[in-house]
């Protein structure tokens, strides 16, 4: 029987984590509307689910319906051949970096363009780089919890991994590497 | 081990996921090969950028309370739902029929509620001459298959974006399959040069039609029984919604509290 505080439970264990679930369907869909409308589509269906919240943590329980609820969308964009044009995502990119809302200091820190190109190189990543690599690099999830989440063995989220990374380094070009301190 | 075997296992090793063995045998290997290092010493520094440098999206405010908006609604429907909530596997997206009970349950105490104080206004009220307009609509449809709907689908993902670019607001498609109402498809319409989008849905051989237009203001649901046509009629989130069926006042009432209830 529902008690009044699953609501409680529920913004304790997982609403929690609703920047992380905001950020991964960000990425993943490369849209603003979409990534809103899946990361709340998601939190209906964890909330309706919460009974039966399973797997290796709150986090990864949570992040799995918020990719899957993105992955369906990207199949309905698919399936409706209103893919978004590459092109298309690296305008929005660019608009990002246009406005003024992205002057965090951790911006500040590094060079516009340097964050653009980090930016570019991370969208450009075919899907299944990207989102083991948004997973790790931003969530710093265990492999465990990354192959809980993408529902592959820990074997190929290594792989994944590996291979992201070598994107992202061809992409970034040595220079920009060498650069970085 | 060699260059080559390290490099395989180098991401693995420097996001901590080697057991204690083989991450020394890698600590080892780099302190002497120059190669293995710089590679490593890239690795690090491309981490680094890829963490300070790209943006991170946080949730916005208005996502954040329009979720706890509907949380709320939800937390709510579960305490009204005197049953408990079967567990329910991860990938499953159907609800299950008594989970639909529930909810169904509460949209009738809802709607039996909203009857009493709504019963009189209507009685009041004047028949609206849009509400007439719309019945004529809904019938001539149905008496035309092929005008029923411009697009055939019981699917939302595929109805909705056809609507896109042919509206000035965002229509609500909503899967309401499980509560019994099939969505076959939409069309188009202009009622008082409005543009209006129109959904059918067909419950037990009914079929119901949902109109939707631009709304300036919010408006409390209103039911109507006209020449035998069960309407109902409410404003809410910038769209005026109207259903129109053949079907009893119960049965419009419950799908209109449904509508508002999901969205």
């Amino acid at each position: 029987v529902q008690d009044g505080s699953t609501l409680a439970r529920f913004e304790a264990t997982v609403l929690t984590h609703l920047d992380a679930a905001h950020n991964l369907a960000r990425w993943l869909t490369q849209n603003d509307a979409a990534a809103e409308d899946a990361v709340q589509d998601a939190c209906m269906r964890a909330f309706r689910f919460f009974d039966a919240m399973q797997g290796v943590s709150p986090k990864a329980w949570f992040m799995t319906i918020v990719r899957n609820t993105c992955m369906d969308y990207l199949r309905e964009q698919k399936r409706v051949g209103s893919t978004v044009e590459f092109d298309e995502v690296q305008h929005t990119v660019d608009d990002v970096y246009k406005s003024a809302s992205l002057d965090s200091p951790e911006c500040a820190a590094i060079r516009k363009a340097e964050a653009r190109d980090i930016h570019r190189a991370i969208s450009k990543l075919p899907i299944d780089f990207r989102e083991v690599i948004v997973l790790r690099e931003f969530e710093e999830m265990s492999y465990k919890e990354i192959s809980s989440v993408v529902n592959i063995p820990i074997g190929t989220v290594m792989s994944r991994i590996a291979r992201g990374r070598d994107l992202l380094r061809d992409a970034l070009g040595e220079a920009r590497l060498k650069a970085a301190s | 081990m060699s260059c080559q075997h390290i490099r395989q296992m180098l991401d693995a090793w420097i996001d901590h996921e080697l057991d204690d063995v083989t991450s020394a045998e890698l600590a080892e290997h780099i302190t002497h090969c120059t190669t293995c290092s710089a590679i490593r010493a890239e690795r690090l520094k491309l981490r680094r950028l890829v963490k300070s440098g790209a943006p991170y999206f946080v949730a916005s405010n208005s996502l954040r309370q329009s979720i706890s908006q509907k949380l709320a609604v939800a937390a709510n429907q579960q305490q009204h739902a005197l049953i408990v909530t079967p567990p329910v596997r991860l990938n499953s997206n159907r609800r299950t029929w008594w989970q639909m009970a529930g909810l169904v349950t509460f949209a009738s105490l809802a709607s039996s509620a909203l009857t009493v104080w709504i019963l009189h206004l209507s009685v009041a009220n004047n028949v609206p001459t849009i509400q007439a307009q719309l019945i004529e609509q809904h019938v001539a449809s149905l008496a035309n298959p092929k005008r029923m709907v411009d697009v055939a689908s019981t699917d939302r993902h595929t109805v909705k974006p056809w609507f896109q670019g042919k509206l000035d607001f965002a229509p609500t498609v909503a899967d309401l399959a499980d509560a019994g109402y099939t969505l076959l498809g939409g069309r188009l319409e202009k009622i008082e040069s409005q543009p209006t989008a129109v959904l059918i849905y067909q419950t037990r051989k009914h079929p119901i039609s949902l109109f939707m237009t631009r709304a300036t203001a919010t408006k409390p649901m209103s039911v109507n029984t006209i020449r035998g046509f069960s309407v109902a009629n409410w404003a809410s989130g910038g769209v005026e919604f109207y259903v129109v069926a053949d079907t009893d006042l119960i049965e419009v009432e419950r799908l209109a509290t449904l509508l508002q209830v999901l969205h």
